[in-house]
């Protein structure tokens, strides 16, 4: 089956793409960051990920919708502030899916321990619903240190905070 | 032209330099094994990608390792037990015995001291690297026991926990050893590991004695006094397959493809992934046997892999190098190149050496752009017998004129057949025909094609650009055509003479007798 991988970074996505090639998933990527901050960064990850699509031959969509406004204005902390953030790429992502002809979707989020793993998987079904096209979901956390690991050996850039300005300014 | 041109399509990537540096705050400590470091003048501080610079001869010292600084290659090399550690300054590779890593920062020049990140070095000797941003202070603990494995360790920070905090320093560049001859491209300000994705493309040059593939953007190997390999190696002899390989990690990612050459000489190129290991490998598929051998081209920032085919045991070959050429002019004056008249004259001499039927080699038969230390290391992978450079001089005297002709020295009773023996058979020979004034044989032990090459070895400078009847003769044909058969000439004897020694050679059987060319 075809299925749009959301990559939130390369060092995230070396694991799972591994284990869903194993399952035999036709796999393409989907970078759509937005709230990655500064542009540097967002261009940093964005090249890292360019990397990655190269040596693992997996072709990439790239979105590069970025916002920062946005989000230096928000007044959301915590969960809720997350919870925007998921939704921001899982919903574009399953509508990208749902457009394109993608029979499934899922995101290398899954694979970090760091993340709130409940809300994405909810969040994921939830746009699966709505847009009609299957939530794969998967609790890649158990090959986190593979992956990060595997992406030391393809000496990709591990990024030492979340991605937003906020996470940013809170690390 | 029949220059094939290849275009890659392939995507890669690359380092992109920055040359600001970022600095803390505050001041940043270092403790050795408990023992604070005290820099009595340059202090270490933090880079644009977050790692604890430190001035190289302390870290050094505070670790116990020897280290030793190649101003000319911006080279540092540290020592320690069995544990060899080389960094380039502004290189994101290095070497742990004689294996390449990388980093995600790179030694640098500020304000004419080296710096090291400290913690590549500390773990390269088996140290533990921690940092505690409260206090800024950068732990190195050497008493790890049997901990040696510098791979291990994940959570590395030895950064600045808010890099936004950080302010930009001053440009380090002006202040930066201004490095000698070729290689200066990469040691301006501090490179950041940001990886670029730009086309490449290949162009396989197979018209002229050198034959090789160029692939642009590609940084293979650092050549200088030394050549150090970003990759590895290996040679199927048997079917002339000669494949590199480069790690995942290498900063550059190839695209997967097949180039079908089909000339005399190779069959196909393919770049093909290990999907085990995402390491790359580029295998050339010849057909016949060649010594490869990889440069780096800094100016035309390209890699260059030379199919070379060296002179048997016994063979007599001659490389002929063209002072200069294509990006690189020489000496200019009154709308005269230099490079175009020293290759005037190696093209006539080539073509004198092959009616006497002598194998010659020109490292460039048009207007190349030829590395300088690719010609000395093509003629020692030729396994080449002499080597003569041609090279017009200038001046800001228009009064001085003459012919000179240079060498590296001889060691004290040298009796065998040297670059300094060779050096006077030409200057006689071109004084005799040209009539010119006589500047000599000059010993000059720095140049890099006198220095490097294995064989005897000589430069010619024929004449000045900057007077006018030097340079008068120099563009006329005539003068031309005897100055190549003055050179000719001297080749001839300096053949003559390397026979005669390998024949006695021979006659003594305590003698090895191979090794009459070095």
């Amino acid at each position: 089956m075809k299925l749009l991988l959301h990559m939130c970074c390369g060092p995230c996505s070396t694991y799972p793409v591994q284990e869903l090639l194993k399952e035999k998933f036709a796999i393409e990527g989907y970078y759509y960051n937005p709230n990655i901050h500064p542009i540097e960064e967002h261009t940093r990850r964005k090249e890292n990920v360019e990397k990655l699509s190269c040596l693992t031959d997996i072709p990439v969509v790239y979105d590069d919708d970025f916002r920062q406004d946005e989000w230096e204005a928000m007044k959301d902390t915590g969960e809720a502030r997350c919870h925007r953030c998921y939704s921001l790429r899982l919903e574009k992502t399953a509508g990208y899916a749902a457009e394109n002809g993608y029979g499934a979707f899922t995101t290398t989020l899954l694979v970090s321990p760091y993340q709130k793993h409940a809300l994405i998987k909810e969040l994921g079904m939830f746009y699966a619903e709505k847009y009609g096209v299957e939530f794969v979901y998967r609790d890649f956390r158990p090959g986190f240190r593979q992956g990060q690991q595997m992406a030391k050996d393809m000496g990709l850039y591990r990024q030492k905070y979340c991605g937003c300005i906020l996470s940013l300014n809170n690390k | 032209m029949k220059k094939l041109l290849i275009l890659f399509g392939m995507i890669f990537s690359f380092i992109t330099a920055f040359s600001a540096a970022a600095f803390a705050q505050q001041p940043i400590n270092v403790i050795v094994n408990e023992k604070k470091i005290n820099f009595p003048d340059a202090q270490p501080f933090i880079d644009s990608n977050n790692r604890t610079q430190t001035p190289v001869k302390f870290i050094a010292e505070e670790l116990g390792a020897d280290v030793s600084w190649n101003g000319e290659e911006k080279k540092a090399t540290f020592v320690m037990g069995d544990i060899t550690l080389v960094l380039y300054i502004g290189d994101i590779n290095y070497t742990i015995n004689g294996q390449v890593r990388q980093m995600d920062t790179s030694a640098l020049l500020k304000d004419d001291r080296t710096y090291v990140p400290a913690k590549y070095v500390a773990e390269a000797f088996g140290a533990e690297v921690r940092w505690e941003s409260s206090s800024k202070t950068v732990y190195v603990n050497m008493d790890k026991g049997d901990n040696n494995d510098n791979t291990a360790k994940d959570n590395d920070s030895t950064g600045t926990d808010n890099p936004a905090d950080a302010t930009d320093a001053n440009n380090t560049e002006d202040t930066a050893q201004e490095p000698e001859g070729e290689n200066n491209g990469t040691a301006s300000g501090t490179p950041a590991v940001t990886l670029k994705t730009v086309k490449a493309s290949m162009t396989y040059y197979n018209k002229y004695d050198r034959v090789y593939f160029a692939l642009k953007g590609i940084k293979l190997a650092n050549v200088g006094s030394t050549v150090t390999n970003y990759f590895t190696e290996s040679y199927d002899t048997k079917n002339n397959k000669y494949t590199i390989t480069l790690p995942a990690s290498f900063p550059v990612c190839l695209a997967e493809e097949v180039f079908n050459i089909n000339d005399s000489r190779v069959s196909t190129v393919e770049i093909r992934r290990n999907f085990k290991t995402y390491d790359t490998q580029i295998v050339i598929s010849a057909k016949k046997q060649f010594k490869f051998f990889i440069s780096y081209n800094e100016k035309l920032n390209q890699s260059e892999i030379n199919l070379l085919t060296p002179a048997k045991d016994g063979e007599l070959l001659v490389v002929i190098d063209a002072g200069h050429g294509g990006i690189d002019p020489g000496a200019c004056y009154s709308n005269t190149y230099e490079k175009d008249l020293n290759l005037a004259i190696a093209l006539k001499l080539e073509k004198l050496l092959k009616e006497k039927n002598i194998k010659t080699f020109m490292l460039r038969q048009d207007d190349t752009f030829v590395a300088l230390y690719d010609r000395p290391y093509i003629a020692n992978a030729l396994n080449a017998s002499l080597f003569i450079s041609i090279h017009n001089n200038s001046i800001d005297n228009g009064k001085v004129s003459g012919t000179e002709t240079l060498y590296y020295p001889e060691k004290d009773g040298d009796t065998s057949f040297t670059g300094e023996k060779f050096a006077k058979i030409i200057q006689d020979s071109l004084i005799n025909k040209l009539k010119t004034v006589n500047r000599k044989t000059v010993e000059r032990p720095l140049l890099v094609v006198l220095r490097y090459t294995k064989m005897p070895a000589a430069l010619s400078e024929i004449g000045f650009l900057t007077s006018a009847s030097d340079l008068k003769n120099l563009k006329s044909e005539a003068f031309q055509q005897k100055t190549a058969e003055a050179l000719r000439d001297a080749i001839v004897k300096g053949l003559g003479q390397l026979q005669a020694e390998k024949k006695s050679a021979f006659a003594e059987p305590e003698s090895e007798g191979s090794t009459f060319i070095e």
